[in-house]
């Protein structure tokens, strides 16, 4: 080994030379790899890039948006009958959490949350090898802060929303309910889903390693879009009004089921309708298909007599009678030519005028109007009165009813049509059906949604009466309410005599069919009323469904007590004069 | 003596964009702090909102009568007892 500087120079031979060129163009080869590489990926991966990129450092933060809400009327003013609001959550991720510390974070968590430590412990343990694991839903402000304080990276917190009903069941069946997730599940929530529905916002933010949102991007941060406010006709006064005596009525009577229509018949509005059984809302998936059904729009029923004063309307403006001729109603039992039986439930009436045909609710005198009518003007009077034809009222599952074609109505069609047989409608299609006698002979369309605001305040949409087609003249219109107020003064609906107004009504009890014909001792029991006469405020309808037959099944037993106190209490409650005195019989 | 000036000039320039860039990262740091403010008042707004509701709504109202006592009557009802009964007919109008 020599000291001299020569000597600390690298002798290279040829073959190590040789070496580190071939190293050296490998290098270069390989940064040349690279630059194409490069070169490819700015040509054609530049999009994708970007995309990424923006992945890694932006965070996009959501802006709640709230649905909007249902609002039932009371009085001049509005009350919330559903509104949404957001609830805080806490998840945990068990992935990022070591085995040794699970105990630990879960009694933090359990403490915090006030939850046993031992169900905490399991619910992180159960979903070990999953990412996400629900702790507890709805949380308190404490909950929120003292959850925050752990600080562990595992835990999370989130907002659900909650769609409140603060009304519990009232007008559940109108409302519907919304799933967990939000979407609507029936009645209005779905039905008027294009104006509830909002638009959650978000920021979008430039964010640093951790994630954490430096800088604000305003040009692409967007605002929330809340739901328009929906505002109903239906009062919640009077829509309680309802609900009690239909629930009672169901429950006094052992029934399946019962339904009950308020309108107002001058401008078509619906103030409460309400079906029982009903449910709760917010516990929707406790709760039975049955339940949830409006059966007050989606279950069709034979309406028996109800519909009597309906026909004999139009009979009268028809021309083929008058409410003073006079019917043979044949002393209560009539074997008529290609007809069939019918009896007058044991009552035996002889020649009676066509108004008492009403009042006393004869079969047989309201078939010889049929027979009088023909099948072309049945078919044709049953379609003018809205029944086959669904209201269009705005909610979903609407039926139309049932009525034959006219050329498949035989004997037995004209002499039972007149009295209620052989067809089917919906108590809401009956209970407009009478607000056309009731308003002068204008059949109008329900009217269940007043008005639409945006999120501002701002009306964009209203709605407003209106006039679906001319049933009758008024004249026979006045007629007809004269003979109705007599139903409640001397015939069957003297059950809904009212102390301070005169009222009018009729009733209704008719068989319930089943495969093989009528099925004995079922009955739909069913009343119409209004008051005052006059000048009719209110129109009520209640149908009861399949009651015990041992506790009464009449109309005038199950459902007209119950009509009478709804509209006492409405009419109370909207403060309208006593007019006890009858409409004069001559003022016809 | 111009190198001098430039220099000089370039430093303001240098110090207004430093200004105005500590102002806007401010405000924008404002506005975010704004918008997660309006976000808990919306929701506290929401909340109460349902408060509201559930507290007038005719069942809790009628709870708070029969729990607290309240010497009062419904003058809907039909049924009221008789001599209430005709007190509140009396407030019918006619």
């Amino acid at each position: 080994m020599s000291d001299s500087p020569e000597s600390s120079h690298i002798d290279l031979d040829q073959t190590s030379l040789g070496r580190l060129n071939l190293l050296f163009a490998i290098l270069l080869l390989a940064v040349a790899m690279l630059g194409v590489r490069l070169a490819m990926m700015v040509r054609t991966g530049q999009a994708a890039a970007a995309i990424y990129v923006e992945r890694q450092q932006q965070v996009v933060l959501p802006i709640p948006a709230r649905p909007g809400g249902i609002w039932g009327r009371s009085r001049q003013s509005y009350r919330l009958l559903a509104g949404s609001k957001q609830a805080p959550a806490c998840f945990v991720d068990p992935s990022l959490l070591a085995d040794a510390d699970i105990a630990g974070v879960a009694n933090q968590l359990a403490d915090a949350l006030s939850l046993p430590r031992a169900e905490v412990r399991q619910m992180v343990l159960d979903r070990r090898d999953k990412r996400f694991a629900w702790i507890k839903h709805d949380l308190t402000l404490a909950e929120v802060e003292a959850t925050s304080a752990i600080g562990s990276a595992a835990i999370g917190l989130t907002h659900e929303w909650w769609r409140e009903y603060p009304n519990g069941s009232l007008a559940a069946t109108v409302l519907g309910f919304r799933q967990r997730d939000g979407q609507p599940g029936g009645g209005l929530e779905l039905s008027q889903r294009r104006h509830l529905a909002s638009k959650d916002g978000r920021e979008v933010a430039v964010a640093d390693a951790q994630r954490r949102p430096v800088w604000v991007a305003s040009d692409k941060t967007r605002p929330p879009v809340d739901g328009h406010d929906v505002y109903l006709t239906l009062d919640v006064t009077i829509q309680s009004f309802l609900s009690e005596a239909v629930l009672e009525a169901v429950s006094t009577h052992d029934a399946k089921w019962g339904t009950g229509v308020v309108i107002e018949p001058s401008t078509g509005r619906v103030l409460a309708m309400c079906s029982a059984p009903t449910f709760d809302p917010v516990a929707y998936n406790t709760s039975s298909a049955d339940q949830r059904t409006n059966r007050a729009i989606s279950t069709p029923f034979e309406p028996g007599s109800v519909a009597k004063p309906l026909f004999a309307a139009a009979a009268v403006e028809a021309g083929v009678a008058t409410y003073d001729s006079i019917i043979e109603c044949q002393d209560g039992f009539y074997n008529a030519h290609r007809g069939g039986r019918i009896s007058d439930h044991g009552k035996s009436y002889g020649p009676i005028s066509l108004e008492d045909v009403v009042v006393y609710s004869s079969n047989i005198g309201m078939a010889k109007i049929g027979e009088r009518l023909g099948n072309e003007r049945l078919h044709a009077i049953s379609k003018r009165f809205g029944f086959g034809d669904r209201t269009d009222i705005g909610l979903p599952g609407e039926s139309p009813g049932i009525i034959r074609p006219a050329q498949q109505m035989d004997g037995y069609s004209l002499r039972r049509v007149p009295f209620g047989q052989e067809m089917s409608t919906s108590a809401l299609q009956l209970a407009m059906a009478f607000g056309a006698l009731a308003n002068g002979g204008l059949l109008l369309k329900p009217q269940l949604v007043d008005h639409v605001r945006d999120s501002e305040g701002e009306v964009i949409w209203r709605g407003g009466r209106e006039v679906v087609r001319r049933v009758v003249s008024p004249a026979t219109a006045r007629a007809s309410l004269v003979v109705l107020e007599q139903v409640v003064l001397r015939g069957t609906g003297k059950k809904c005599q009212l102390d301070n107004w005169s009222s009018f009504g009729k009733t209704g009890t008719a068989q319930i069919a089943g495969p093989g014909g009528y099925v004995d001792n079922a009955y739909t029991g069913t009343f119409v009323g209004g008051a005052p006469t006059r000048a009719p405020r209110v129109i009520c309808l209640i149908s009861v469904y399949w009651p015990d037959s041992a506790k009464g099944y009449y109309g005038s037993v199950v459902s007209a007590p119950y009509v009478r106190r709804v509209l006492h209490r409405t009419l109370t409650y909207l403060n309208v004069p006593a007019d006890a005195a009858p409409l004069s019989a001559a003022s016809r | 003596m111009r190198w001098a000036m430039i220099l000089i000039a370039l430093t303001a320039v240098g110090a207004a964009l430093v200004h105005f860039r500590r102002d806007e990262v401010r405000h924008r740091h404002e506005i975010r702090r704004l918008t997660r403010q309006q976000v808990r008042l919306r929701r506290s707004l929401w909340d109460q909102q349902v408060q509201l509701s559930e507290l007038t709504s005719p069942q809790r109202v009628r709870g708070f009568v029969t729990t607290g006592s309240l010497d009062l009557v419904d003058r809907t009802d039909p049924d009221a007892p008789l001599g209430e009964a005709a007190a509140l007919a009396s407030r019918v109008p006619r």
